[in-house]
Order: C-alpha cells, then sequence, then structure tokens
C-alpha cells in the first residue's frame, strides 16, 4: 500500500510562508511510524494571487488523503470555501483545521461546517501528531487531547492539551530541511508565550508561562539562516524580542558573529519602554534595521481596559534614540479599542505623529476568539462581527459611526503620514 | 540652489500641525516647524526653482513636503517628475468646480479646469507612493455644486478633501445642506473630508469633520473670527474663536445658536490642549 499523502496549507499574505506547517510536519515526522506511511507536503499560497479554483484544481491533481488547514481571521474565509468544495468533490478526504482563529472555537466551526472532521486547538504539534497516528489506525480519537471532532455526524470536545514542555522536542524545520529560508520572509522563534498580557491579543494568554527554545539550536538555526547569501534581511517571531538584556546581549553576539554578508533584521516586535542606549548598541550588532512596537493607545482609561502598558516618557525617548541611530520604528494603533473614542483616537494618533516614528500602522480591532476582549465583550458592551476577522463595530462610547469615520480619518492618516520616496 | 534652511529659519516658526512656507504673490504669513513643509503661496508652482527648494528641504531633513497648487502645473508631465524627483508626494490642489464653466469662471482663467484636472489624472498616473487631497473653496457661485465637485475629485482616487468656506454671501441655511451632503458623498466612498471656516455651532454632529480642531483656528487664509452674545451659552465657548467676522457682519449673527451639549466636546476640549 502507498503513502497516504497529507497536506498542509496556508493562506498567507505578500508572499509569506507558514512557519507553523513546518514545525507541524518537522513534529510529526519524528515519529517512525508516521514517517513510514505518510508522505507530507506544505503548501503555502498567497492569499492575494491565488483563488480557491486554482487551489482546488491543484489538490485535484494531487488528491491528498488528509489536508490540514492553518486558520487565521485574515485567511478563514478561503480555507472554508476550499475545504467544502473538496469535500464535496472527495469526501472521503479528511479536514484538519487548526490555528488561532478555530482554536478557542473549535466546536463552534464543527456545528457551522459539516465538512470539517477535527480541529486541533492550541499549540498543535504533538495533537497534529496524535491524529496522524489515529488516521493510520493508531488510536482513537477520543483519546487526543487537544482535539474537537466529528463522529457519526455528533461534534466532540476532548480536553485540552497542556503546551509542550521543552521545546526542544519540535525539530527545527530549517535544520530539517523542511523549510527552506527565503529572502525577506524568514522567521526565526526563540521564545513561546509572552511577558504581558494584552486583552486584544491571543498570544499571551493561551501560553501561560514562557518556554524556551534551546540555545544551541537557535544559534545553529541563525548561523544557517545567515550562511545564505541571498537572504538579505529575516525576523524573529518572538512576541517581546528585547524583553530581557542579557538574552539580546547573546542573540546579539550570535547575530554579529554568524552574519557572513550583512544579513538584515528587520521588523522585529519591541516593548520601546524597555529600550535604552545598551539596547540600542545591542540591536546594532544584532543588524536590526527596523522595529515594530505599540503602543495602540496612548490613553490611560483605555490602556488599563486592555491590560497594556505604557510609560509616555519612556517610549517617545525610545523611539527617539532608534531613530537617531538609524533604526526604523513602526509604531501601532488600534482604532475602536473600549474606552477610546473618536477624538481620543486621533489623540493617540498625533501624540505618536509628534514622536517621528519612521512609520505608523493603523489598524482597526479585531475581537479575535480566545483573547479577553471575546470573552468579556458583553461585560465591556463590545459588539463585533462576530464573522471573521472579527471587527469591532461599536462600543459604549465609541458608537459605530465614529468609528467607522475614525477607520477613514486613519486611511488618510496613514498615507499621509507614511509616504515615503521611492528609491531612485 | 536655494538654501531652503535658510529661508526656514528667517520665517516665524509656530507649533501647526504642518509646517508652512509661503511664497509669491498672495502669501499673508509663513510658518515652519520641523519636520513637514506645505508650500504655498499665491501658487508655488510659479516658481521656476521649485523643484531645487523641495530638493534642498529634503536634504534639510524635511521628510513631508507637501504643495498646495492650482493643479494646472502638473498637467506638464515633465514638470510633475521634476516635482517627484526633487521629494515632494503630498499635494493639495485645488478644484473650483465640477465643470469646466464654472471653475474658469471663478478663476479668471479659460483652459484651467481642463488642466487641472489633466494635472489630477497625471498624479494618478504616477506609480510612485503620494498622498493627493483636494481642496474646494466655497462660495456663493459653486455652493450647489459642491457635491458634484467632491465626486468628481473622488474619480480621482484622492486621500483627502477639505471644504473651506471662503466668502459669505450665501446664508448657512443654503450651504449646509450641500455641505452635509458632500460629507456623506465622501465618507461613503471612504474618503475623509475636512471643513474648514465652519463653526461648531453650524457643524453639530459633524464635529469630527471640523479641520480647524486638528490644526488650530490660525490659518493661512487670513480668515477672522468673532465671538456672538449667543457664544457665552455654547459649550464650546472656551475653545471656539466665534463666527467668521464678514459673516457676522452680514448677517448678524442670526443663523447661529449655541451648542447646549455635544458628546465631543470634553475630547476636542483636550485635543485643543
Amino acid at each position: 500500500m502507498g503513502k497516504k499523502r497529507i497536506v498542509l496549507i496556508s493562506f498567507n499574505w505578500a508572499n509569506h510562508f507558514s512557519l507553523a506547517m513546518g514545525y507541524l510536519k518537522a513534529y510529526a515526522m519524528k515519529d517512525e511510524f508516521i514517517r513510514d506511511r505518510v508522505q507530507m507536503e506544505i503548501l503555502d499560497f498567497d492569499t492575494e494571487v491565488l483563488n480557491v479554483q486554482q487551489v482546488i484544481y491543484y489538490l485535484s491533481q494531487n488528491k491528498p488523503d488528509i489536508i490540514g488547514f492553518s486558520c487565521y481571521c485574515w485567511n478563514i474565509n478561503k480555507v472554508l470555501d476550499t475545504a467544502r468544495i473538496i469535500k464535496t468533490l472527495y469526501p472521503e478526504v479528511k479536514i484538519m483545521l487548526g490555528g488561532p482563529e478555530v482554536g478557542p472555537v473549535a466546536s463552534k466551526y464543527l456545528r457551522e461546517n459539516s465538512f470539517v472532521d477535527a480541529i486541533v486547538k492550541g499549540e498543535g504539534e504533538a495533537t497534529f501528531a496524535d491524529l496522524l497516528n489515529c488516521y493510520l489506525g493508531r488510536g482513537s480519537l477520543k483519546e487526543i487531547a487537544g482535539i474537537s471532532y466529528r463522529e457519526n455526524g455528533q461534534v466532540f470536545e476532548n480536553p485540552d492539551r497542556p503546551p509542550i514542555e521543552d521545546l526542544g522536542e519540535i525539530p527545527s524545520p530549517y535544520l530539517e530541511g523542511i523549510l527552506e529560508p527565503r529572502d525577506k520572509v524568514t522567521y526565526l522563534e526563540t521564545y513561546r508565550g509572552c511577558i504581558f498580557r494584552c486583552y486584544y491579543c491571543y498570544e499571551g494568554k493561551n501560553l501561560p508561562r514562557l518556554r524556551f527554545f534551546p540555545e544551541d539550536r537557535i544559534k545553529k538555526e541563525i548561523e544557517f539562516i545567515l550562511s545564505k547569501r541571498e537572504i538579505t534581511s529575516f525576523h524573529f517571531v518572538d512576541t517581546v524580542f528585547n524583553f530581557r538584556k542579557e538574552r539580546l546581549k547573546k542573540l546579539a553576539e550570535i547575530i554579529s558573529k554568524a552574519n557572513l554578508f550583512g544579513t538584515e533584521l528587520r521588523t522585529v516586535e519591541i516593548i520601546a519602554e524597555f529600550v535604552d542606549e545598551v539596547t540600542v548598541d545591542l540591536f546594532k550588532k544584532a543588524h536590526v534595521k527596523s522595529v515594530e512596537t505599540g503602543p495602540q493607545t496612548v490613553i490611560r482609561e483605555t490602556l488599563k481596559n486592555v491590560n497594556r502598558h505604557y510609560d509616555e516618557e519612556k517610549f517617545r525617548r525610545a523611539v527617539s534614540l532608534m531613530e537617531k541611530n538609524g533604526i526604523e520604528v513602526t509604531s501601532d494603533l488600534i482604532v475602536g479599542l473600549p474606552g477610546d473614542n473618536f477624538f481620543k483616537f486621533f489623540h493617540s494618533a498625533r501624540t505618536i505623529m509628534n514622536m517621528k516614528p519612521t512609520t505608523i500602522v493603523f489598524s482597526i480591532l479585531h475581537v479575535l476568539p480566545g483573547t479577553v476582549l471575546y470573552e468579556r465583550s458583553i461585560e465591556l458592551g463590545l459588539k463585533f462581527d462576530d464573522k471573521a476577522p472579527h471587527l469591532v463595530l461599536s462600543s459604549p462610547d465609541f458608537p459605530y459611526v465614529d468609528i467607522d469615520k475614525a477607520v477613514v480619518m486613519a486611511y488618510s492618516l496613514d498615507k499621509e503620514y507614511n509616504v515615503s520616496p521611492p528609491i531612485r | 540652489m536655494p538654501d531652503f534652511q535658510q529661508i526656514v529659519s528667517s520665517l516665524r516658526r509656530t507649533n501647526e500641525r504642518a509646517a508652512v512656507l509661503s511664497y509669491g504673490e498672495g502669501a499673508k504669513e509663513s510658518q515652519a516647524e520641523e519636520d513637514g513643509v506645505l508650500l504655498y503661496g499665491g501658487e508655488p508652482s510659479l516658481r521656476g526653482d521649485l523643484p531645487e527648494l523641495i530638493y534642498s528641504a529634503r536634504r534639510n531633513g524635511y521628510r513631508r513636503i507637501k504643495l498646495a497648487t492650482n493643479g494646472r502645473f502638473l498637467s506638464d508631465m515633465r514638470f510633475l517628475q521634476q516635482i517627484l524627483n526633487a521629494g515632494c508626494y503630498l499635494f493639495e490642489v485645488k478644484m473650483w468646480a465640477s465643470n469646466p464653466q464654472l471653475h474658469d469662471n471663478l478663476t479668471q482663467t479659460p483652459g484651467s479646469f481642463v488642466e487641472a484636472m489633466r494635472g489630477l489624472e497625471n498624479l494618478i498616473k504616477f506609480p510612485d507612493e503620494k498622498f493627493v487631497s483636494i481642496r474646494i473653496p466655497v462660495c456663493q457661485k459653486n455652493y450647489t455644486d459642491i457635491e458634484n465637485t467632491v465626486a468628481l475629485g473622488l474619480s480621482f482616487g484622492i486621500n483627502r478633501i477639505i471644504l473651506s468656506l471662503l466668502d459669505h454671501q450665501p446664508t448657512l441655511k443654503q450651504v449646509l445642506p450641500h455641505i452635509k451632503n458632500a460629507i456623506n458623498i465622501s465618507i461613503f466612498n471612504r474618503v475623509w473630508i475636512l471643513t474648514e471656516g465652519l463653526p461648531f455651532c453650524a457643524m453639530q454632529d459633524l464635529e469630527p469633520h471640523i479641520g480647524e480642531i486638528y490644526y488650530g483656528w490660525q490659518n493661512i487664509s487670513g480668515r477672522k473670527f468673532k465671538k456672538h452674545q449667543y457664544c457665552t451659552a455654547c459649550v464650546y465657548e472656551e475653545i471656539c474663536p466665534g463666527i467668521d467676522e464678514n459673516h457676522l457682519k452680514i448677517f448678524s449673527g442670526n443663523e447661529f445658536s449655541p451648542v447646549k451639549e455635544s458628546r465631543y466636546v470634553q475630547d476636542i476640549k483636550v485635543i485643543n490642549g
């Protein structure tokens, strides 16, 4: 009997690729039983370029037995369209979903989408491997922690699975040859979790404490990526790149030593308030060319409502310090946070514009499943579209009409502030 | 090449939202701050050394250089290319009307409408990232055409609209319905729109569109305001400079009534410091 064909699909923005899918494959293929019985392919589709029909065509030519989809609020509609059509065409294909859009509300997605067979909740590597084992005839669905699934038309929800204690158990998808580093879109992860618990964010809440990948593995990954001349820049997906100076120092030294071709580190997420002269020196040593940071809002009451840390003077000083040292700062602001209103949002925008970061990113609040805001939406009076991307509609101080106007104003401010001359 | 910094240093510095430099005939005052510049006049594109001036401003560290223009010179692709090459990516083009008859009548320049429209077309054609706003001066002759002018402007894919009340021949009762329609048309099309010269009491519930909230009541048009006796009863009394002096002269403030309450007032006070 031939090997089962597993296809892992991720619809991404702007030519990015899915690190998560690389982890799933790397972890599952450790298992000899799985390795001997499956052929696994990762497909990254650009959500802007490829439409669902093209993806269906590809799948119809390659006939997988199991398809796993990586689900985010920005791609879930394409995922569901693809899965529904595939299941209609090939009812025997198993459809599995995972990712932050579906994990926290797995039963809901199963009930509403009869073509979905199982959903992985939370961290996926170990759960996905168990699911594969099960579909290969080893184990039963009801024994797999961290899934919701459909059996005989009924939806079942199993208990959650605790996160993997030792992240060293997950092989590196780069070092295993599963993911090929690509210029500008290569991601590394040195730890999971977040030191903060912002109520609009999924990241920190569901991973209760920080877990680190082993240092020697991080070093090898960095050296591997920086050994490639064609990689001109790469990223870390860590929630706060600069959260501990000693750690940052080690990383900067590794990067500095391995950086044979002047590869730049771009768009790392940082907490600006932690940045001082020493941090900037370490950033420069690590070839950090651009950073992204909050504060999302500068309004005290709103910050309190979303459990967000912000110190205006430290933030201002950090932006100035980094910009003076040639590090581009992108500052993020969110329209529609609870406690904000039209002019409070503008006040935040003006405060940040006056700090003169290189770029300001304006986005509208997504009330994401699994976040505190999602769970406390009724208590906070937050109305939002329950369908992805879960955009906020109104809050007690921010009626729909004003949120809508704030969004239109933000388009305009974005264009005016961020316009930059092309390189000629 | 002109030394931009020298010119800037000789100008009065203020805390305005955008830095302002003025050149040429008709310029009334000049203001500047550290990272943005507005070039206006008169008509700045009449200056032969405009590209050099822009280039000099960029070299001196000005990140955002905005050109306020009647748009006619932008119809010359080579000139536009020079301006873009020099580093100007923000434009504010004046549109008087939605048709050549009215536009040319108001500018007193035959052919100016066609040239301004060609200028806007050229701006859109250029692939470079840019910010384009249109300024519609509102007066007795064109106030019934505001909606059409806004719609025409929107067809160029612009990023902002400014409706600036120019004279006070039309009554507010005549103008405001058109202003409100224009705001609705613009927001429906997802383009931000601001007004100038209209006080809080004329813009109740539309306060987010009052341009002066964002960049102050001191402006380059030299508009003068005066309080009416009713103003003392208005919730905006502390921060509103009053009604346009000319309008008050003509209509004695009969069209205005104090704002009794507004959900925006506290936050606007914070913004206006």
